[in-house]
């Protein structure tokens, strides 16, 4: 069972293939590098002549245009050669990676927060301002991503249509704020 | 020689669209979701809207034009996408999208300026006759330029300040006409007359193109008559503003085909779906015999169709892109 994971809401872009939740291939475009252009080059390296059987992609919050890089690729691949996709938001990575029923990290403006309850399903995610996040402290904010424990925490999900997977946002934007 | 079917995307700004074009000048299918409704609420495009309605209907689109289509994709030889110039997060879905079509499907991947896909529209009614005056007219761009050949561009002049379409829309906004302005414009001003005083472009020689002043002039002459509680007759002043406007890009296409003599002309961009344009453009090449192009309504407006005519040229001469292509904002015709 192969399994490609993509990853583009933040700073660092992950695409891995897993082969029952173990990596086989990885790919990172760091921080600071064009996005648009390594993006699909690095795709390619880690997907030619393999068979995927489910792609897994990390469907924000975060970066807007990451995510929506991700997120079209991801679903495209799924549309055209017809195989099942299912989506994890990126405060479920943290979560699943760390064990920590909360989860948050920065984008410099605010935190995108996670609350998760015992079973680490979602309770809450919501976005906070960096003076509403310090009230609250006592989250994980940094961890490193774990496959294995990402790839057994979606064994649950439901494949989803791959016409509608799409980004989610959580922080407003300043047409919704005025509204 | 065989038929060459290429399917294009287009993205650049609120239109999802794609189209499998035969031979650059056959519309097999044409599909597009238009996001213009949304928008209208906002009272102009919102750039991360629209980079979210491409995300969202970008696989329904390529089924809808697929369903439509009587060619499959084993047919299609090339995978077309606009690149430049437009918003960048909607250009960089539909270039993300087109990569992967293009990896999947085994096809190569043809990048197209947006600019001169609006050109290629009028392929898709004529075979484009050389040397040609080309006319672009848009929201972000006024240009007057010479086709030597496919892909042979020679910029005569351009707008130094405002885009001609630029200057529709703020003239629309201050006259409370709703987005999109400019076919409100047009209807409005068919019902009135050139009765207003306003400022007319420099009456220079040059082929370059000046809006801001005439758009400042229509912004201050509403202001201070709603400030001495006057009635502004919108009619009027829309007939007003429209006929300078048009009159203008008529002016600069004269002094073009009596200078260089060139007896073919082609109109595009949005606004060249402008019916005042699209008359008075008319009398200006009659009156030099000139052949005159302009493309259906239906194509003047953003369509992924003459993307795929535009790519037609750079597939025959095998110019394709590798999956490191990325999308730019800003770019002119060459």
């Amino acid at each position: 069972m192969k399994t490609l994971f993509i990853d583009t809401h933040f700073r660092d872009v992950v695409i891995a293939l897993l082969e029952d939740g173990e990596v086989l291939k990885e790919e990172k475009v760091a921080d600071n590098r064009n996005t648009s252009e390594l993006l699909f080059p690095s795709l390619i390296k880690v997907i030619d002549k393999e068979t995927i059987d489910e792609i897994l992609v990390v469907n924000g919050p975060g970066s807007f245009t990451g995510v929506r890089l991700g997120v079209i690729i991801a679903k495209t691949l799924a549309y055209t050669k017809n195989i099942p996709i299912k989506s994890i938001t990126s405060l479920e990575c943290m979560a699943a990676s760390s064990g920590k029923r909360k989860v948050a990290f920065s984008d410099n403006n605010g935190y995108y927060v996670g609350i998760f309850d015992e079973k680490l399903k979602i309770k809450e995610l919501k976005y906070l301002s960096n003076a509403e996040f310090q009230v609250e402290s006592d989250y994980e904010t940094s961890c490193d991503l774990d496959y294995k424990k990402i790839w057994k925490y979606c064994k649950d999900k439901a494949c989803e249509n791959p016409h509608l997977v799409n980004p989610i946002y959580i922080k407003k934007i300043g047409v919704e704020k005025n509204a | 020689m065989k038929d060459v079917y290429i399917l294009a995307i287009e993205s650049s700004c609120d239109e999802t669209s794609i189209a499998i074009i035969k031979n650059g000048r056959e519309v097999v299918a044409l599909s597009t979701s238009t996001q213009m409704k949304t928008h209208a609420a906002f009272g102009g495009v919102v750039p991360e809207i629209a980079s979210r309605m491409h995300t969202e209907n970008f696989t329904f689109v390529l089924e809808d034009c697929l369903n439509k289509s009587s060619v499959g994709m084993d047919e299609i030889v090339a995978i077309a996408v606009t690149y430049k110039p437009g918003l960048l997060g909607s250009l960089l879905v539909g270039v993300e999208f087109a990569k992967t079509l293009a990896y999947v499907y085994n096809k190569p991947l043809i990048k197209v300026n947006h600019l001169i896909g609006h050109i290629y529209a009028n392929a898709l009614e004529n075979k484009l006759e050389f040397p040609l005056l080309a006319l672009v007219v848009s929201g972000g761009h006024t240009e007057l330029a010479i086709m030597e050949d496919d892909y042979k561009f020679k910029t005569l002049g351009a707008t130094l300040d405002d885009a001609i379409g630029e200057a529709y829309d703020k003239v629309a906004r201050v006259l409370n006409i709703p987005y999109p302005g400019g076919p409100g414009i047009d209807k409005l001003a068919a019902e009135g007359h050139s009765s207003y005083n306003l400022p007319k472009p420099v009456l220079d020689e040059t082929y370059n193109f000046s809006y801001s002043g005439l758009k400042s002039s229509i912004i201050n002459l509403v202001h201070n008559e709603k400030q001495r509680g006057n009635e502004i007759n919108a009619a009027d002043l829309a007939c007003s503003f429209q006929t300078i406007a048009i009159d203008e890009l008529c002016r600069k296409l004269e002094i073009g085909l009596k200078n260089t003599g060139i007896k073919n002309v082609i109109v595009a961009g949005g606004v060249s779906a402008n019916k005042y344009l699209r008359e008075e453009i008319g009398k200006t090449c009659a009156k030099y015999g000139a052949n005159l192009s302009i493309p259906k309504i239906m194509y003047c407006t953003d369509n992924a169709a003459m993307i795929g005519a535009a790519a037609y040229p750079l597939y025959l001469k095998g110019e394709f892109t590798d999956f490191s292509l990325n999308a730019e904002s800003q770019a002119n015709i060459c």
